[in-house]
């Protein structure tokens, strides 16, 4: 029933590719890594890249690059499993919302407009304070910045499609308003959702890896990567590069991934 | 006839728009109320932690008034804050205004620097941009904004770190220029902080700016005046940017608010003592006055700019201006 | 008998080829067109959507989108070649020579700019500036009849009405002298009154200015009023050229023909005769084969047409058409424009409309406001429609037609008033009525692009509606689908196909059969071919008449097309702003005194047939007067200001709401077409105009 094209341009394969590598990563675990992420070695703290350590060693003597490839399973446990959440709740208010309109849909509207009046990370500095770092309280407040987000951007499509008329022909044809929602306005708008949600996965990156930086988020020793980033970027004027610099790079790869795969289904640029 | 009931409307507009104004301006002291003081537990144990006599954290509590129902907390702390009574540190035992208020110059002198670089840069990029549509400058610019607004701030300033100031050592780490630096001096020490978050506006701005310059250049109207044979600048000059610019504007305003909150991180990785890293010290000593204050203070001008920028918007839009006189 | 031109060529069009890059690939467009244009005629080029006439426009007025490219051929403007100039050339060009207004005019004034600064820039381009200018400006506004020219100079485009801005539009191409003025399609878009007011801003201006025009168009009609020659593309081809009246009286050609077959001639009845229609669709350019442009759809085609490509026919003096059998067409032509057309024997049993059929639907005083508007969308409209018979609803926009239509299907609950149907009270609201109601009355909406659901195949959308709206339930829906499809004509392995797969008309032939599975006893149709190509009209037209036929289904039709309007309806009802103001069989419309807001939709589309003092400007509208005051030919000061009018009996069952006598008011007189040539001939050039 849904006609599905698979894209052919560059910047979806090249996403795609980069975000399997990832997934392979993250599942891969510490089966793959060729050092222990955890193994600590006093004697080599913070030795530039070398062929034994190919992105060289932190301040704890630990291998970065193994602890770069585990620092993925700590990113992808965390921020698609709430971009999903908040995409998912998003939709859901978002065609309600825009279908029925009235009162309920200014009430939404204003309390997304409150959420959203907060920047992103306030809310998050504050929420994580108040409930103190874990895996659970970030996903949980990432997926609830992220719902007035979403359905902020499903209601003006699910608004633009209501007044076409092939919605009214279907109230024409006795459909219920549920019948409506699902089988009409949906299949128009889930294009839109899953571009929001691969958007959204980025954006989770980022903000559980700032948040990492900040102190906030996960905290050592967890390998996430701005966990790293927190331990190490007071060394830079120091010189020391390589334990700040893999870790944005590797930050950077998979936010892209996420923008390319995004643009590349929704048919590029504007 | 028609004039009666025009002149009726915007009244009526004009209360409607206050009221929602208000309740959104009362749902975000009531996020910022909630987000930090609705969790299990008390405020004084988690301030004065888990080893703290028993009686000194209710003391604590009876002095901060958090042993009564949230409610009532609220209702009190919007009181005062309306009273412009922000309360007092707890870390610094100072009011809080006197804590706030210099951390705020600093982030406003930073984020004029970051709008004085963003500004022409991406209101410029963007119209080159779409006067060259699919063109490699074209491609170029879309593929660099798409990379610079996704990125994290301290990962661009990370980059940037190390492309100026490491491996070229062309600019200064720090943001803090030594006293009695000229503004020249003071200047270039806040080139670097600047960047990452210009490099986003730019990317924001300037793909807005290509977007509108793009719908423009497709317009009727602009089409029309081509075809009388004007100039191509002078096309440009009277009819496509008065009618491309007002978005950006709009954007522009919106993006103000960010600016201030989105520094966190900035000011954090450049240890710059503005209002960002003044929260996250606030976070960190769960020094919750400030925090509010703080957040408060950013909420409403988020909210300000988003406004203003709509009713920019509006109000530089053609339509509303000259309105049909006569039937 | 050319009044104009017949003198020195100023346009000449040899060999031109364009190409547009469509999907990567480089396509024909236009293949080798050649024709010459003399100083001082008004020359129209007609065709259908795709035929490449809005490409021919760009390619002489150097607008050629960037995907676009000449390819061969050459276009000299008095000797000037056109077809490799720079874009410097070109400025300089359109700044002195060559206007180019473009379609629906008054959209090309910038918003933010007063009509002073918009005709200063027309000046500067000729070096004239401040006060010279403005007093130049002051003169061509008042040469071409505009009044209060200071307070136009002043006025920004929002603060002035369509009509307004149109003449604008143009006056800011006038003020530059051209010697080439190309209209691309600029009354496409426009309602009726205001498109006949810019042709005859048009008529004035070629009397007095002396510029060579091209008038580009699909609407043949339009052209043949105003313009002086004609030449006619398909599939990116020229197929006919000669003088305008004589190719629209007798065309030479088959496609030209079919053209002017496929849309009635005002006065017709659906009784008396079938529209011409033809097979598929509009041809691309790129998708002509060997022989014949048109053989695909041609009614005369034979192998030779397929195989071999025609050549010029000469048929008379500046007149020649493209075709193999083009004397026999001009021979066919000319035999039934002398005699009447032949009478197809009555396909209905209902020769006229029929008062004494039961009546299926009484709508009583409908009124609507919208909230948040200051005047009521429809104000106390009543008609009764009875079965088998359609009711043909008019009216331009915003004049309450589509709210009216969802009103009666009950996607819209009105203000007040009150549907019967069956001699029981409808509920207004969809969700109230019975499912025997709802199945009753559906609706074919206007716009093919948007009725279906561009994520379901057609059959899927097909099978809902039989599912939802049939009762018992049918054994088997799959066939009842087939049934349907069937019966709109709908090749049936297209149900398999996505809606963006199908053509508007095929689209169009969907959205019927969803209305017909419930069965419905009434269908109301919005507009059902107003996004059509013309040939595609009729074929739906003539749909719905097999239909109503073969189902004794009652329609009612809302269109702003007067003349298919009275063809395919048996009662009307023309609305104004949201008032009734005349009803009544569509024998009376075509015989005798008629509203003179309906006499201004007729004379708009077809002239000569009504006589109507000009209406100059608006009036300011008094409340509680007739609402048609504003705009009324006829106003009467103290009058019709002064109270609302009363609605007229005319004569039995027909009503006019005006407060002038019947005596007073226009009246509609058919001739046959052989007088009418005549009569049109002799006042080609009369000041009425």
């Amino acid at each position: 029933m849904l006609a599905i094209q698979v894209p052919r341009s560059l910047l979806f394969w090249a996403g795609s590719l980069m975000l399997a590598f990832w997934i392979v990563v993250a599942i891969g675990g510490q089966h793959i890594t060729p050092y222990d992420p955890q193994a600590v070695d006093p004697v080599n703290r913070l030795t530039a890249p070398s062929r034994i350590h190919w992105f060289g060693t932190d301040r704890l003597g630990r291998d970065l690059f193994s602890r770069v490839l585990s620092g993925a399973r700590e990113v992808l446990l965390v921020a698609p499993v709430a971009a999903f959440l908040g995409t998912a709740f998003g939709t859901l208010l978002g065609l309600a919302a825009g279908y029925f309109g009235g009162l309920f849909d200014e009430f939404l509207n204003r309390c997304a407009d409150a959420l959203l009046s907060i920047p992103v990370l306030l809310l998050g500095l504050l929420a994580l304070t108040a409930l103190g770092p874990s895996r659970a309280v970030i996903v949980a407040v990432v997926a609830t910045i992220f719902t007035p987000l979403v359905m902020r951007t499903i209601r003006s499509a699910v608004l633009s499609e209501r007044g076409k008329e092939y919605i009214q022909l279907a109230l024409l044809r006795t459909e219920s308003d549920l019948s409506i929602l699902i089988r009409e306005l949906f299949p128009n708008v889930a294009g839109l959702a899953v571009t929001e949600l691969l958007l959204r996965s980025g954006y989770a990156v980022f903000l559980t890896a700032t948040l990492s930086f900040l102190g906030l988020g996960l905290q050592p020793p967890s390998a996430e990567w701005g966990v790293i980033i927190y331990e190490h970027y007071g060394f830079l004027p120091n010189g020391i590069w390589w334990p700040v610099l893999f870790p944005v790079a590797a930050v950077a790869s998979l936010i892209l991934a996420f923008q390319f795969v995004a643009q590349g289904l929704s048919g590029g640029q504007r | 006839m028609i004039s009666a009931l025009h002149a009726a409307l915007p009244l009526k507009r004009l209360i409607r728009r206050s009221m929602s104004a208000g309740f959104t301006l009362l749902g975000i002291t009531l996020v910022v109320f909630l987000a930090t003081n609705a969790l299990p537990g008390d405020v004084g144990r988690r301030i004065l932690g888990p080893f703290a006599d028993e009686r000194a954290v209710a003391a604590l509590n009876r002095e901060l008034g958090t042993d009564r129902p949230l409610a009532e907390q609220y209702i009190r702390w919007l009181g005062r804050v309306l009273q412009g009574d922000l309360g007092e540190s707890l870390a610094r035992r100072q009011p809080v205004g006197e804590v706030l208020w210099p951390a705020l110059l600093q982030s406003g002198r930073l984020a004029l620097v970051i709008l004085l670089i963003s500004v022409p840069i991406g209101v410029g990029l963007g119209l080159a941009a779409a006067l060259r549509r699919d063109s490699v400058l074209d491609y170029l610019f879309l593929i660099g904004t798409a990379v610079t607004t996704v990125l994290p701030e301290f990962a661009t300033g990370i980059l940037v770190i190390l492309a100026f100031a490491i491996w070229i050592p062309l600019l200064p780490v720090s943001a803090t220029a030594p006293p009695e630096s000229t503004i020249g001096e003071q200047i270039r020490y806040l080139v670097l902080p600047s960047l990452p978050i210009a490099l986003v506006l730019i990317g924001y701005l300037g793909r807005i700016m290509r977007a509108s310059t793009i719908e423009i250049l497709d317009a009727a109207f602009v089409r029309a005046a081509a075809l009388r044979g004007i100039p191509s600048w002078l096309v440009l000059v009277r009819h496509v940017l008065p009618a491309a610019l007002p978005p950006v504007i709009a954007v522009l305003a919106n993006q103000l608010g960010y600016l201030l909150g989105g520094l966190v991180a900035i000011e954090v990785l450049f240890n710059y003592p503005g209002l960002g890293s003044l929260l996250l010290t606030a976070a960190r000593q769960k020094d919750f006055p400030v925090l509010q204050a703080g957040a408060l203070v950013i909420g409403l001008t988020y909210y300000l700019a988003n406004t203003t920028g709509d009713w920019l918007f509006r109000r530089l839009d053609p339509r509303q201006q000259h309105r049909f006189a006569g039937s | 008998m050319t009044a104009r031109g017949g003198g020195t060529p100023l346009l000449q069009i040899s060999g031109l080829r364009v190409e547009y890059a469509i999907g990567g690939r480089w396509l024909p467009v236009l293949h080798g067109i050649d024709l010459t244009i003399t100083e001082g005629e008004t020359y129209g080029i007609a065709g259908e959507s795709g035929c490449g006439k809005s490409t021919l426009a760009a390619a002489i007025g150097g607008y050629l989108p960037r995907n676009g490219r000449i390819t061969a051929g050459s276009i000299m403007l008095d000797g000037l070649e056109l077809t490799a100039l720079e874009r410097q050339q070109w400025q300089k060009l359109w700044a002195t020579q060559i206007a180019v207004v473009l379609q629906n005019p008054g959209s090309g004034l910038n918003p933010r700019l007063t009509v002073e600064q918009h005709l200063a820039e027309s000046y500067r381009a000729k070096g004239v500036r401040g006060d010279a200018a403005r007093a130049a400006m002051r003169a061509l506004l008042e040469r071409l009849h505009f009044r209060q020219t200071d307070v136009i100079l002043r006025s920004y485009p929002g603060q002035l009405s369509g009509g307004m801005q149109q003449r604008v539009m143009i006056a800011t191409a006038l003020a530059r002298n051209p010697r080439l003025l190309l209209l691309d399609e600029p009354t496409s878009g426009l309602d009726a009154t205001l498109a006949r007011s810019l042709m005859d801003f048009l008529a004035e201006i070629q009397e007095s200015w002396r510029t060579t025009i091209i008038l580009i168009s699909h609407d043949l009609q339009l052209i043949e009023r105003v313009c002086d020659r004609v030449g006619i593309l398909y599939g990116g081809s020229l197929v006919e050229e000669g003088d305008a009246r004589a190719v629209s009286q007798a065309p030479g050609h088959p496609y030209t023909m079919s053209l002017l077959n496929c849309r009635p001639q005002f006065g017709i009845r659906k009784q008396q005769m079938r529209l011409q229609t033809l097979p598929g669709d509009p041809v691309a350019p790129w998708a002509v084969g060997d022989g014949c442009c048109f053989a695909s759809r041609c009614p005369r085609a034979i192998a030779l047409c397929r195989s071999t490509a025609p050549s010029w026919v000469s048929l008379g003096t500046a007149r020649r058409s493209l075709c193999h059998f083009a004397r026999e067409t001009l021979a066919e032509a000319e035999h039934a424009a002398d005699n009447p057309r032949s009478a197809v024997p009555p396909t209905s049993t209902v020769l006229h409309s029929d008062a004494n059929a039961p009546v299926i639907l009484r709508v009583e005083k409908l009124s609507h406001r919208y909230p948040q508007a200051d005047e009521p969308a429809l104000q106390d409209v009543s008609f009764t429609l009875f079965a088998g018979q359609t009711i043909g609803i008019m009216g331009e926009s915003g004049s309450g037609k589509s709210t009216l239509a969802r009103i009666l299907v009950g996607l819209l609950e009105p203000s007040s008033g009150r549907i019967e149907w069956a001699r029981h009270a409808l509920p207004l609201r969809l969700s109230l009525r019975s499912m025997e109601q709802r199945r009753a009355i559906q609706m074919v909406f206007q716009n093919p692009e948007v009725s279906l659901n561009p994520r379901h195949r057609v059959g899927a959308i097909l099978k809902r509606a039989v599912v939802k709206l049939r009762q018992p339930r049918p054994a088997n829906s799959e066939e009842a689908v087939l049934e349907l499809a069937r019966a709109v004509q709908l090749d049936l392995e297209l149900l398999q196909r996505l809606p963006r797969d199908l053509s508007g008309g095929l689209r169009q032939r969907v959205t019927i059969a969803h209305g017909l599975a419930g069965p419905p006893t009434i269908l109301v149709l919005d507009e059902p071919t107003s996004a059509l190509d013309v040939s595609t009209q009729a074929a739906i037209i003539e749909l719905l008449r097999d239909l109503q036929q073969q189902h004794g289904l009652s329609f009612v039709f809302i269109s702003h097309d007067v003349v298919l309007t009275t063809y395919f309806s048996d009662w009307f009802l023309v609305l104004y702003n949201g008032h009734v103001v005349e009803s009544g069989s569509v024998e009376c419309l075509l015989d005798g005194a008629v509203h003179p807001y309906t006499a201004a939709l007729v004379n708009s589309v077809v002239p000569h047939v009504v006589h109507l003092p000009e209406v100059n400007e608006r009036r300011a509208v008094i409340r509680g007067g007739c609402p048609y005051q504003a705009r009324c030919p006829l106003f009467r000061p103290g009058l019709c200001d002064a109270s609302f009018p009363p609605r007229q009996q005319v004569t039995p069952g027909h009503e006019i709401l005006c407060h002038l006598p019947p005596e007073h008011l226009p009246v509609i007189q058919l001739t046959t077409s052989a007088t009418r040539s005549q009569a049109q001939e002799t006042t080609r050039h009369d000041q009425d105009r």
